[in-house]
């Protein structure tokens, strides 16, 4: 394989990756040009030569290249000018494909390692908790973030779980390093409202502790109940705000992304009539093991669905899955995200849409890898409502890519580099060292 | 009653037998249960069925060394799940079998044969001897080939609850028990007769459970160790050696850094390729290239999800994605074919050669590439139906 070259046009010569940096990451920052001057001075440049990319808004593009200027991707095409002061990297024929977005993470808020003390993915005190947020329990230290950002993840949507009817707002992370996640916010990214139906409300309320709900149907009737309580809720009503109601009040308003974790075909049916009650629509269902059987129904709704490749059996609603429930989602013009809801499948976004996209080739429905590429990228962007930003490698979108070492629908390939917002912030050949506090000095290191 | 199987020839494949290069252009002749011979340019028998091949590949029948296949069915439903001992109230279980447990008609076993698997060590769980593991083969009928397979032994912070938080304290008291066990157990064994009869002190454990010890004593029964702390697995290295245990070690997150003495001693690990995160204090320093760096240092390695039945069909991906971390690749395909069978003590599996077991997976591709799949499967000579539950629902609703 040849070497990936990088290098400043400053010396009107290619340098060789490597040969002159046996520094940390990012080292791409070593070798770019000084900065000019002055406020009126042109943002930097970054020009990606010679890949194969995965485009995700059509068909991929041989031999093609991709210029970065700042934060956005300024054009793509073949034999693109190298602009006066860009930076290089010779792509050699590697695969670019966008940054993969993962639309379901636990990531940070059940951080490594999975000890008591980490546990801050739930509320688990009351079945509405609509005030809580995510980010409010994200820890930017998780060890896992690294992983998964050498995945070639660039961004998640970090959720509470799913113990509580209304679990909380969820939010869009980049994977950048950062000392709150405020700092890794996807920047205007609107946050989202987590609800569950299904096993683990009823398990962790009813079964656990003896209170309501205890059934699906207690789970439908407390909700309405709720979602009533919150279309009455008037700011000065009361004795002061109510935090919780104000959130939910929101979600009915549009200003909250409804993303809600369902795994059956029947209770997605039931809750899109109950969300129909207040003139609202989820944006996606999440774990949506049967959206398959109601394919048509999510469709015509214009309701995304969030999926596993291969997850199946661990769980009584997980009983239906099959592996052919992307393909069939597609199929039928669905809007279809996967997820890993893990922090080890996170790591291989790109392996699960191989597997979703063999099982649907297997079941005989034909597939392009131009429409599974975007399982992982702009199908999660738009459940996020980013895919104006981010999701594919358009102009004028962020410039958050990866660089694969091969086919990236291939067990063997690995991010080599990760960009978001046009800088590199994984670099494969890069020396090993945590980029997390927790695991520095542990003795890990080789 | 015996069932007359007719030759099977598979021809023009890319063939896996065992060695470290495969076979281009070759047949694998199957004849009753068993591989009649493997190389090109064989003559066919009369009336053989011939499989051309021509482009597919051709490998042993898979094997997840570390399985729970047939022992559940819905993991979160405990009625469905079979051999875990509660690891509080029972933590010695050492005359348990999964093989007691398995059901072969279990809906797990079907995916893992599409994926490729033929063959398993299922495991029992629970407390700090959980019992003892059986070999099957995903075959219907009699697919029990070895009841008591090996003993299986937890050691780690989470005293085998499988849960956090863990009972402080419990790798030494793990150990220390350990001790205690098969202290009991070889004086047992010398004292059949006196114990029988009420003239020995006190065991810690039963007639049945102290049988069990005594066998892995003697070597007639590995004993597995599912461990992951580099200093617990150096604990478990002295503690095989003075007992003179046929061991194994499976888990091993933090295996890398203590490679050579594992290699040193000789004994084989069961690993999971993707388990690369610091999720307890167990394995604090795990990394991508644990099985790389096993492997590298002479320890012989098979690859497992370590459990997880739904999973399974993973096992080739895993594999694959231990190349990428720098396994080489016949090291990687031996790692869920030839090497679970020898840990085991299966020679004729894992394998394609004459006499081997004719268990093997025609591919339509690398087996370890996640876009191809496997076009037959055989399970002791019998090619078996492919078709899943999930098969059957995507079927009824791609109308």
């Amino acid at each position: 394989m040849p070497a990936m070259l990088r290098g400043g046009e400053v010396a009107g010569a290619l340098l060789l990756w490597g040969a002159f940096c046996a520094c940390s990451a990012p080292a791409l920052q070593a070798a770019a040009p000084a900065p000019a001057a002055g406020p009126e001075a042109e943002p930097r440049a970054l020009l990606l030569r010679g890949g194969n990319l995965l485009t995700a808004s059509g068909p991929a593009l041989e031999g093609a290249d991709l210029l970065i200027r700042g934060e956005r991707i300024e054009a793509i095409g073949r034999n693109l000018a190298l602009p006066r002061g860009a930076e290089l990297i010779e792509l050699g024929g590697r695969w670019l494909t966008p940054g993969l977005i993962d639309p379901h993470s636990h990531l940070g808020v059940y951080p490594m390692p999975m000890v008591a003390a980490h546990a801050d993915g739930n509320e688990v005190s009351d079945p509405f908790t609509a005030d809580v947020r995510a980010l409010d329990s994200f820890w930017p230290q998780d060890p896992a973030i690294e992983r998964a950002r050498a995945g070639g993840v660039t961004a998640i949507h970090v959720l509470p779980g799913s113990a509580n009817l209304v679990g909380g707002q969820g939010a869009t992370l980049r994977l950048i390093d950062a000392r709150s996640a405020r700092e890794m916010e996807f920047p205007d990214a609107p946050h989202s409202m987590k609800l569950a139906c299904g096993e683990n409300p009823k398990r962790v309320y009813g079964e656990g502790r003896h209170v309501a709900p205890s059934s699906r149907m207690g789970e439908v009737a407390l909700l309405r109940q709720r979602l009533e309580d919150a279309r009455a809720w008037k700011p000065e009503s009361g004795k002061g705000p109510d935090l919780e109601l104000r959130a939910l009040r929101q979600m009915l308003d549009g200003e909250l992304l409804i993303q809600n974790h369902c795994y059956r075909a029947d209770e997605m049916l039931l809750r899109l009539e109950l969300f129909g009650e207040f003139d609202v629509r989820p944006r996606a269902f999440h774990h949506a093991t049967e959206a398959y059987k109601i394919a048509g129904e999510l469709a015509a709704a214009g309701v995304g669905a969030v999926v596993w490749a291969d997850w199946w059996g661990i769980k009584l609603e997980l009983w239906d899955a099959v592996p052919a429930n992307a393909a069939l989602l597609a199929r039928a013009g669905v809007r279809v995200a996967l997820h890993s809801d893990s922090p080890y499948d996170v790591q291989r976004l790109n392996q699960q849409a191989a597997v979703a996209l063999a099982a649907g080739r297997r079941a005989g429905l034909e597939l392009s890898r131009d429409e599974a590429i975007r399982w992982v990228t702009a199908n999660p962007a738009w459940i996020l409502g980013i895919d104006g930003e981010v999701g594919t490698l358009e102009p004028g979108k962020r410039a958050d890519l990866a660089v694969w070492s091969a086919d990236p629908f291939s067990v063997y390939a690995r991010a080599e580099l990760v960009l978001i917002d046009g800088r590199v912030v994984y670099e494969r050949r890069a020396p090993r060292e945590p980029r997390s506090d927790f695991e520095l000095g542990l003795g890990g290191e080789p | 009653v015996s069932v007359w199987l007719a030759a099977v020839a598979i021809t023009g494949a890319t063939v896996y037998t065992g060695a470290a290069e495969p076979l281009e252009g070759a047949t694998v002749l199957i004849e009753g249960s068993r591989v009649q011979a493997v190389g090109r340019n064989l003559g066919l028998p009369r009336n053989a069925r011939v499989i051309d091949a021509r482009g597919a590949v051709v490998t042993p029948g898979l094997i997840d060394a570390f399985s729970r296949l047939g022992l559940e069915e819905v993991v979160g439903e405990s009625t469905s799940v079979e051999a875990v001992a509660d690891p509080l109230a029972d933590p010695v279980r050492a005359a348990l079998r999964a093989a007691d447990g398995f059901d072969p008609l279990s809906l797990t076993l079907a995916p893992a044969r599409a994926g490729g698997i033929t063959s398993a060590a299922i495991v029992p769980l629970g407390g700090l001897v959980a019992g003892q593991s059986a070999w099957v083969d995903l075959v219907p009928g009699e697919p029990v080939r070895r009841a008591r397979l090996a003993l299986h032994v937890r050691i780690g912070a989470d005293a085998g609850s499988g849960e956090q938080p863990a009972r402080p304290g419990a790798r030494a008291l793990g150990l220390s028990r350990l001790r205690e066990l098969f202290a009991d157990a070889r004086l047992y064994r010398g004292n059949r007769g006196p114990y029988l009869s009420g003239r020995l002190r006190e065991l810690s454990v039963s007639a049945a459970d102290l049988d069990v010890l005594g066998r892995a004593l003697a070597g007639e029964l590995p004993v597995v160790f599912r461990v992951d702390r580099s200093a617990d697995i150096l604990r478990v290295l002295e503690l095989a050696e003075r007992e003179r245990l046929r061991a194994v070690l499976a888990g091993v997150a933090e295996g890398w850094l203590v490679a050579q003495r594992i290699a040193k001693a000789g004994v084989p690990v069961i690993a999971d390729a993707l388990d690369n995160l610091p999720a307890s204090f167990d394995k604090l320093r795990a990394r991508d290239d644990n099985v790389a760096l096993l492997h590298a240092a002479g320890v012989r390695v098979a690859l497992s999800g370590l459990g997880d039945s739904h999973f399974a069909p993973r096992l080739r991906h895993s594999a694959g994605n231990a190349v990428a971390a720098g396994m080489p690749r016949a090291a990687a395909i031996a790692a869920i074919t030839r090497v679970p069978a020898q840990i085991f003590g299966l020679d004729d599996a894992g394998v394609l050669r004459a006499g081997a077991q004719a268990n093997l997976v025609i591919w339509n591709g690398d087996p370890l590439e996640l876009g191809t799949w496997a076009t037959h499967v055989f399970v002791r000579g019998r090619e078996l139906e492919l078709d899943t539950r999930q098969d059957a629902l995507t079927r009824r609703y791609l109308r």
